[in-house]
């Protein structure tokens, strides 16, 4: 073989391959969930990157933080800038690696972490895991999360290539993979996702004893490190349960948490004992869906009296007033308000909501 | 290290890239680092199983080339003052040393084989016979070594009848019995072959490296896109006999034999492929069975390797042998010339069929599933006049339709004896052919009920289409070389196509957790 | 060949085959392992049997089996006092509870079907098919259940598909409780 003879079939072969990782590419972003009319949620964790810098507050947790605190009403009340990162069933080892992914971008002064997900030492299901994790950013940090979150069955080939977990999904395609192919749509406030319909709570299921309450180790080996992480960082860490009250949260629980932030001068508040009384929520009328989320009014009421909550026992600046921040923020509360209409409006058309965009 | 991970891929392309980089003279030497890295991944024990092969039949090997040429030298020396008789004599005595140590290298090799592989089906017979309750090993096969021993002992009894001298480099040798792609499912090299082209040294060509590229990327295919898809019907089908009958029984004789076909071929293409890339030449396992007009071409066109084996190996020593020449005899006079001249032969089929049916499986099904090849193949030959005079009565015996039907008839019979590997119970079996004369269910086939076998309609039309392309590519090579003529066409169509099937392969393969893709929205929570 | 002599072959093969046939139904059906090498097998079905028998809970005459089909037993079931579900966040899974007096009853969704995921009672005025109830001394567990079935806190048994979990309090059995296994 002369040397021109190899060297173009060497060009060849390059093209060859370049051509097909173009086409493998296009496959992939084909074929990966778009989440716009189907499992929604799975567009919080990558939406974080558009509204990360500047937030005073962080939230952390499951779909106990992302559907019951508005950042846009703490923003109104109190002038405290603040973002969730919370996805569903987020467990507590993906909220771990979530803390420390967003302190690449910023550093908090306050960490709210939701204490449900300390029920979970275990993963519960796979496709949690993609919801957690797909959508975070290529760092040292998502690959430990990844390692410390795949289940038996996973790999982490496919984290790196969601073509390899998501080919499968020729036949589910739908017109939004190729409408989102490029863009998609923004579903959440900050990471707060808002439901504004109401199916009131007429029974919560009596809560069956358990043989043994007490927390996985790995669950406080992840607090421990997160209140670690703060420390070094400078940051509070404010634990709390919110006032949902499905899935049950035992006292004997809560007894554990209790004993876990005194013993770390922590601040730590169950708001299910005063979520009436204080905070005001009326379980008839602020929750979608009978007492697991709460709907727009009462995540409204909760962030009311949480803002206070945080005045007091927190040093957090009011930044009403500062020019740009209000500037970015009367957008944000007119998207708000426009979702919230978009909402009402259909619910009034069709009944009930069909999708968070009220379209 | 399976075929089908990304973990093998990355193997390759780094042993692709050292082979052809280090001095040719190194290059059989990093195929037997590569093999033994490879054969690592099934675990240490293996590797010792393995090198107690290598071990025992090197200087088996050794030993007898030795003597053989000792032998040769003293009757070349001594020659001259010996008579024939004397001559005859020695030539015996040293074949009775070398035939010792032949024995010995068998019996610790086949032996070690069959403490590994049927000790737990021994102890089940025993417990079945005399209602004890002894308990199984259970030892874990090494991988391939119901493979690697059959070729390794192909290459002593070779060198036992001088057919070729034996390896002298011991590491040349291990590199014959580890060589990796034919690890895991053949085929079963012969020495003689093999070596031609195993050690080198082989410059980078082109047209053989793309080409071998295209059988791996048509294996991959056949094995991830087609075999793997329709084994999950297969698993529903055989795993509740009780629901699935009639209809159900028919289908999964057809998608059996899809899918070992497919993963069966698939695999081999690897094989081949793999090695055709570094330049080495393994002999092909089949020849589009599929085609056969009956059950003996069949076995000529199917796992061609092992079938060779067994008649060079066992068939024909056995039916030569004093043992069986005496059987003959005496089955000539005491049963006539017509059934005596029978009685060798069809005995040492019977024999050959039943070890056939124990190398695939220490169970009962596997043997009764030699033992019904055989029989077929008996009752064939025993029929073939029959067969000859209606072929001369009637003309249509020799046109193309004709031969369709006899494609089909050998498909199915051979599928039909060939699910006693799925239900792996004898008795089941047959109950379950049974109920396809019993259950009249064939409506089934209409109203939806084959797509909860957890394949949806999707996955039946990617089957489909994976056997048109198989089928396709099976009938093209009747005019030889479908990849001879794909390298024929410009790079730019070449390239195209390969790109095309890469992605097919990527997005329709049956792999990773998002096969089950109902499992991903359905899940419990 | 004379055709007495060819039927005579048959005759012979098909007995041997018949021989063959039946002593491998003497081998039972167990698998010591196989190496076909040819293929992907299709996979383990060596696994052991789902166990026919396993813990149930009876209400009247309807039996409640885990992973059972929920819809036959929850409209045998009647009406129930109280219904709640619980909708997974993101998925399609509807973990479901029936309230029946002194029982839930729960079930889980697989591939749009619902299944019995457990059983819980609540007070005396039920007992297990076995006789054990709410109340019932841990000797009684013991006595009912089998010398190993004894424990401080709880007793966790299992049988077939189903777990049945007895918690315990100062001697005295204070819930009952059917749990699906997986």
């Amino acid at each position: 073989m002369n040397k021109k003879k190899v060297v173009k079939i060497i060009a060849a072969a390059l093209c060859a391959v370049l051509v097909l990782v173009l086409a493998l590419w296009f496959l992939q972003r084909l074929l990966t969930p778009k989440y716009i009319d189907k499992n929604e949620e799975g567009l919080l964790v990558k939406e974080y990157y558009d509204y990360a810098g500047g937030n005073d507050v962080l939230f952390i947790g499951d779909c106990e933080v992302y559907s019951n605190f508005s950042p846009v009403r703490l923003w109104q009340e109190y002038g405290i800038t603040s973002a969730i990162r919370g996805s569903p069933q987020q467990l507590i080892w993906h909220s771990y690696y979530m803390l420390e992914d967003t302190l690449r971008y910023e550093t908090p002064k306050v960490v709210v972490f939701n204490v449900l997900s300390m029920k979970y030492g275990e993963p519960q299901s796979e496709a949690y895991n993609r919801l957690a994790l797909d959508g975070m950013k290529w760092s040292s940090v998502k690959l430990r999360a990844v390692k410390a979150s795949m289940t038996e069955e996973e790999s982490l080939l496919s984290y790196v290539f969601p073509l390899l977990r998501f080919h499968s999904r020729w036949s589910d395609l739908r017109s939004e993979d190729l409408k989102y192919f490029f863009n998609t749509r923004q579903l959440s406030h900050n990471g707060y996702v808002m439901r504004i319909d109401v199916q009131p709570v007429d029974y919560i299921p009596r809560a069956e004893p358990l043989a043994d309450y007490s927390f996985a180790d790995t669950c406080w080996e992840y607090l421990d490190k997160m209140k670690d992480l703060c420390e070094k960082n400078g940051i509070q860490l404010v634990l709390i349960k919110a006032p949902t009250l499905m899935p049950h949260w035992y006292d004997e629980w809560d007894e554990q948490i209790v004993k876990y932030a005194s013993d770390n001068g922590l601040c730590y508040v169950n708001t299910l004992p005063i979520a009436e009384s204080e905070i005001g929520i009326d379980y008839t009328a602020d929750t979608f869906d009978a007492g697991q989320h709460l709907n727009l009014s009462g995540a409204e009421k909760l962030s009311s009296w949480f803002g206070a909550y945080l005045k007091a026992n927190t040093a957090l600046p009011n930044h009403r007033g500062e020019a740009d921040l209000e500037l970015k923020w009367s957008e944000k509360i007119d998207r708000y308000y426009e979702m919230a209409d978009a909402q009402a409006a259909q619910l009034e058309r069709d009944g009930k909501l069909s999708g968070y965009w009220g379209d | 290290m399976p075929f089908v991970s990304f973990g093998f891929i990355a193997f390759l392309a780094a042993l692709m890239l050292l082979y052809y980089l280090v001095p040719k003279r190194f290059q059989w030497m990093m195929l037997l680092a590569f093999s033994i890295f490879f054969y690592c991944f099934a675990g240490w024990t293996s590797l010792i199983f393995m090198a107690v092969t290598i071990l025992t039949t090197y200087f088996a090997g050794a030993v007898i080339g030795r003597m053989a040429e000792a032998r040769d030298s003293y009757i070349k020396e001594q020659g001259a003052a010996m008579d024939r008789d004397a001559k005859k004599a020695y030539k015996a005595k040293v074949k009775k040393r070398t035939y010792l140590i032949l024995s010995l290298c068998l019996i610790v090799n086949l032996g070690m084989l069959a403490v590994i592989k049927y000790t737990d089906f021994g102890i089940s017979i025993v417990n079945g016979i005399f209602r004890t309750n002894i308990g199984y090993l259970r030892f874990i096969l090494p991988l391939g070594i119901s493979f690697y021993i059959f070729q390794s002992m192909g290459y002593i009894i070779d060198v036992y009848r001088g057919k070729y001298a034996p390896e002298k480099n011991f590491a040349r040798f291990a590199l014959f019995v580890s060589f990796f792609p034919q690890l895991l499912q053949g085929p079963i090299s012969r020495f003689d072959e093999l070596s031609q082209t195993l050690y080198g040294p082989h410059d980078f060509d082109y047209q053989n490296f793309a080409k071998g590229a295209w059988r791996v990327v048509w294996g991959f295919f056949k094995k991830v896109v087609i075999a793997d898809r329709l084994v999950t019907a297969v698993i529903t089908l055989s795993g509740e006999p009780d629901v699935y009958k009639g209809v159900y029984v028919v289908a999964l004789v057809l998608f059996y034999a899809i899918q070992l076909y497919a993963d069966f071929t698939g695999g081999i293409d690897i094989t081949i492929g793999v090695a055709q890339m570094l330049g080495i030449k393994v002999a092909e396992n089949f020849d589009r069975p599929f085609f056969s007009l009956n059950v003996t071409e069949y076995w000529r066109r199917w796992h061609i390797t092992m079938g060779t084996w067994f008649k060079d190996y066992i068939f024909y020593p056995l039916s030569v042998s004093p043992k069986m020449l005496k059987i003959s005899k005496w089955s000539r006079e005491k049963l006539g010339q017509a059934i005596g001249k029978r009685v060798p032969v069809y005995l040492s089929t019977i024999i050959v069929w039943f070890a056939t049916g124990l190398w695939h499986g220490a169970a009962w099904n596997f043997i009764v599933w030699g033992l019904l090849n055989c029989l077929v193949i008996i009752v064939s030959q025993e029929l073939s006049p029959l067969y000859q005079r209606f072929h001369k009565k009637f003309r249509f015996s020799n046109t193309k339709g004709y031969n369709v039907f006899q494609m089909f008839r050998t498909f199915w019979l051979m599928g039909f004896i060939r699910v006693l590997d799925v239900y792996r119970d004898v008795p089941g079996t047959f109950r379950q052919v049974g109920t396809i004369f019993t259950t009249a269910n064939w409506g089934d086939l209409f109203n939806g009920s084959f797509l909860e076998l957890g394949l949806g309609w999707q996955d039946f039309a990617v089957v489909l289409a994976g056997c048109a392309a198989m089928l396709t590519v099976s009938i093209l090579q009747n005019k030889g070389q479908v990849r001879d003529r794909l390298m024929a066409r410009p790079p730019v169509v070449r390239y195209a196509l390969l790109i095309a099937a890469v992605c097919l392969i990527m997005v329709f393969g049956a792999y990773g957790i998002g096969y089950d893709s109902g499992a991903f929205i359905y899940t419990r929570f | 060949m004379k055709k007495s002599k060819k039927i005579l072959i048959a005759l012979l093969l098909a007995a041997l085959m018949t021989v063959i046939a039946l002593t491998a139904g003497c081998g039972g059906n167990d698998d010591p392992g196989t190496d076909t090498g040819k293929t992907a097998a299709p996979a383990d079905k060596t696994a052991a049997p789902e166990e026919k028998d396993a813990y149930v809970f009876k209400k009247g005459d309807v039996t409640i089996k885990m992973n059972a089909p929920a819809e036959p037993i929850i409209s045998a079931l009647g009406e129930p006092d109280h219904y709640y579900e619980e909708a997974s966040c993101a998925f399609e899974g509807m973990d479901k509870t029936y309230t029946y007096g002194s029982i839930d009853v729960t079930t889980y969704t697989l591939n749009g079907a619902d299944y019995i995921a457990g059983v819980v009672l609540w007070d005396d005025s039920v007992e297990t098919p076995e006789g054990l109830y709410i109340g019932a001394r841990a000797e009684d567990v013991a006595r009912i259940y089998g010398e190993d079935a004894t424990g401080k806190t709880s007793v966790s048994l299992k049988k077939g598909d189903a777990n049945l979990l007895i918690l315990l309090k100062d001697g005295v059995v204070t819930s009952i409780q059917y749990l699906a296994i997986n």
